[in-house]
């Protein structure tokens, strides 16, 4: 074989054998790799149901959902989401809402969150200690701390503000968990649902707690 | 083997080389808006053979309505006519061309060619990208593919003696193609020494969702009350969400237990075997930088009354042995380090992420022929300089040659 013929031959059948990667029926697990530091840790022994997000519900109406509420006369529900434990609505139209959600952690702060709410209407972000004069609510057994705001409601994603909007927040803080519950809408449709905002917060618990007592 | 060396080596090989390329590039562009851009990449340039041409899609990407159209073809995929006119421009182009002066621009402009084919095969066999995403005020190492998904086993309980995790990795490619047909499932077995189970991976689907079983006594494939129901490709290949059934055979005692790994999935699949406890997780491949990266400021600057961006920054600190560096990132001034280079991607604000800070996506790019394609155009730029520099020469001698003997005939 000539020169050239032995390098065309090699070249060819490296070309074959670089691209050939040979996949059996049974295969031995070769590769490792070392996790970040960052890498999350694990959440262990999740149900399926939660591991896909199953949120159907049983016959007896709130199925396995983390927490107990009583929807007030006049509102509707939505499907929760992970966003939204509870997503409610009221008005005419629909147009006032009332959700909670819940955060990990500290979630950034009762007054970046609380600031972050007032900007939304528009309004100047208020200093730390403003923040800590704010009123308290009871809410699931702790006290709340409890934001009532006017102005014009610009939502995440809105390019237009909705005008002449208030909003009621309640932001509880615990160790593992940061609790939120804002109700939105315009002005007077939300003063006129200020007392189903109350029984409705006033109904929230915690299924395992309900269960027990 | 001289004919096989004439044939390889042969303008004729070359020609028809570059007309399949034609035609992929033109079906491959034509497929794109229906297939995506990952999915007709695959098809079409990292494929050893072509199986298939989808005429429909090309046609509708024409604007000529036309229902479902697939011309079924044998060719050589991308992959190989690459490889083949790589040997071919080796071959006729470089050891067969006759070596002269003359010809030296040529002989560089080939072996450039042959460079850039070399970089493009080392930039796919190499290549590494995904996305690394921080929070204002967060420090994090690892970077996200798009793209391509594992299966990973972490022995979680009892944890590694020196506290460093670790997971033992499957990669797509061994159980991508373990899509069922309508007649039968498909399976296969992995296994290690270091596990007290054997796993066998079922059923694959490129895009799903998970759904309870109403009906757990169906003859559909359930575990633990759920099944996977296969959903049409999306068109971006990194938004599918692929899950595969798993089951784990105790190799002491014999019993099995099933469950789906799903990419979306809110949790791994916990399982206990010969006293220990291991998660199993359909996850994006990942990646761990050999620095850290704080965000400290997250800029997002738009056009007045638009949303469109005018500037995006982020300005962060490189850590690496303890050692800190402030650095800007832009979107056109990338920050490459250590072998990687960060690239300004998105930018999330607090609003859109309910959160109290913005975020930025970096894309994480480690390619060891980075450059290559660009010195490969200079160099075929100089060989193609050279060889028209000559070319001129030769015909301004040529054409005073021409007319010094019609003066002297004159």
């Amino acid at each position: 074989m000539t020169t050239p013929s032995k390098l065309a031959f090699l070249l060819a059948t490296s070309c074959l054998v670089v691209s050939c990667d040979r996949v059996t029926e049974r295969m031995d697990i070769t590769e490792t790799r070392p996790l970040s530091k960052h890498a999350r840790e694990p959440q262990l022994d999740i149900p399926s149901k939660v591991r896909f997000y199953d949120d159907t519900r049983d016959e007896a109406g709130k199925g396995e959902h983390p927490l107990v509420w009583a929807t007030p006369a006049g509102w509707t529900e939505g499907t929760p989401s992970q966003m939204r434990l509870i997503d409610l609505k009221f008005g005419p139209n629909q147009e006032g809402e009332c959700y909670l959600s819940a955060l990990p952690g500290p979630a950034g702060g009762v007054a970046a969150n609380l600031n972050r709410w007032r900007n939304q209407l528009g309004l100047e972000s208020l200093p730390e200690a403003d923040i800590e004069k704010l009123p308290r609510k009871p809410f699931m057994g702790e006290n709340a701390y409890y934001l009532v705001a006017d102005g014009d409601y610009r939502n995440v994603g809105q390019e237009e503000a909705a005008k002449e909007y208030r909003l009621v927040g309640l932001l509880q803080e615990a160790p593992e968990l940061t609790l939120f519950v804002k109700m939105t809408g315009p002005r007077a449709l939300v003063e006129a649902n200020m007392a189903s905002f109350e029984s409705f917060i006033a109904s929230i618990g915690f299924r395992n707690r309900a269960a027990q007592q | 083997m001289k004919p096989l060396f004439s044939f390889l080596s042969s303008f004729g090989l070359a020609t028809a080389l570059l007309v399949l390329l034609l035609i992929y590039t033109t079906f491959g562009t034509l497929e794109q808006p229906e297939y995506g851009l990952y999915a007709t990449q695959v098809k079409y340039f990292e494929s050893i053979w072509l199986t298939s041409i989808d005429l429909g899609a090309s046609l509708r990407a024409l604007n000529f309505p036309c229902g479902d159209l697939k011309l079924p073809v044998l060719l050589p995929g991308g992959y190989t006519v690459m490889a083949l006119f790589c040997l071919n421009i080796v071959l006729g182009g470089i050891i067969k061309i006759r070596k002269s002066p003359r010809t030296i621009g040529v002989i560089i402009s080939h072996f450039s060619m042959v460079f850039m084919i070399v970089a493009g095969g080392v930039s796919m066999h190499s290549k590494i990208e995904g996305n690394l995403s921080v929070m204002e005020g967060q420090t994090d190492d690892q970077f996200f593919s798009l793209d391509l998904r594992d299966v990973e086993i972490e022995q979680v309980d009892p944890k590694p003696a020196d506290g460093k995790r670790s997971v033992m990795v499957i990669p797509d490619k061994h159980f991508a193609d373990l899509i069922p047909d309508a007649n039968e499932g498909r399976a296969r077995t992995f296994t290690s020494k270091d596990l007290p189970f054997e796993l066998t991976l079922s059923n694959y689907a490129l895009n799903s969702q998970v759904k309870r079983a109403e009906d757990p006594a169906s003859q559909r494939d359930v575990a633990d009350g759920y099944y996977i129901q296969p959903m049409p490709p999306e068109t971006e290949h990194g938004q599918n969400m692929p899950a595969i059934y798993a089951t784990v055979k105790d190799l002491k005692t014999g019993t099995e237990s099933k469950g789906i790994l799903w990419l979306r999935a809110a949790a791994p699949w916990t399982i206990k075997v010969d006293g220990k406890t291991y998660t199993l997780d359909l996850v994006r491949r990942s990646w761990v930088l050999p620095y850290e990266v704080k965000l400290d400021q997250a800029i997002r600057e738009f056009h007045p009354g638009t949303q469109r961006p005018r500037r995006f920054a982020s300005i962060v600190t490189q850590i690496q042995d303890s050692r800190e560096e402030r650095k800007e990132i832009t979107m056109n001034e990338p920050l490459r380090s250590g072998g990687y280079t960060l690239f300004q991607h998105q930018m999330m604000s607090a609003e859109e992420l309910q959160r109290t800070g913005n975020a930025s996506v970096f894309q994480v790019v480690s390619n060891p022929s980075d450059q290559w394609p660009l010195w490969s155009c200079v160099a075929v730029g100089i060989g193609l300089l050279i060889h028209f520099i000559a070319m001129l020469g030769r015909h301004i001698g040529r054409n005073s040659a021409k007319r010094a003997a019609s003066a002297a005939a004159a």
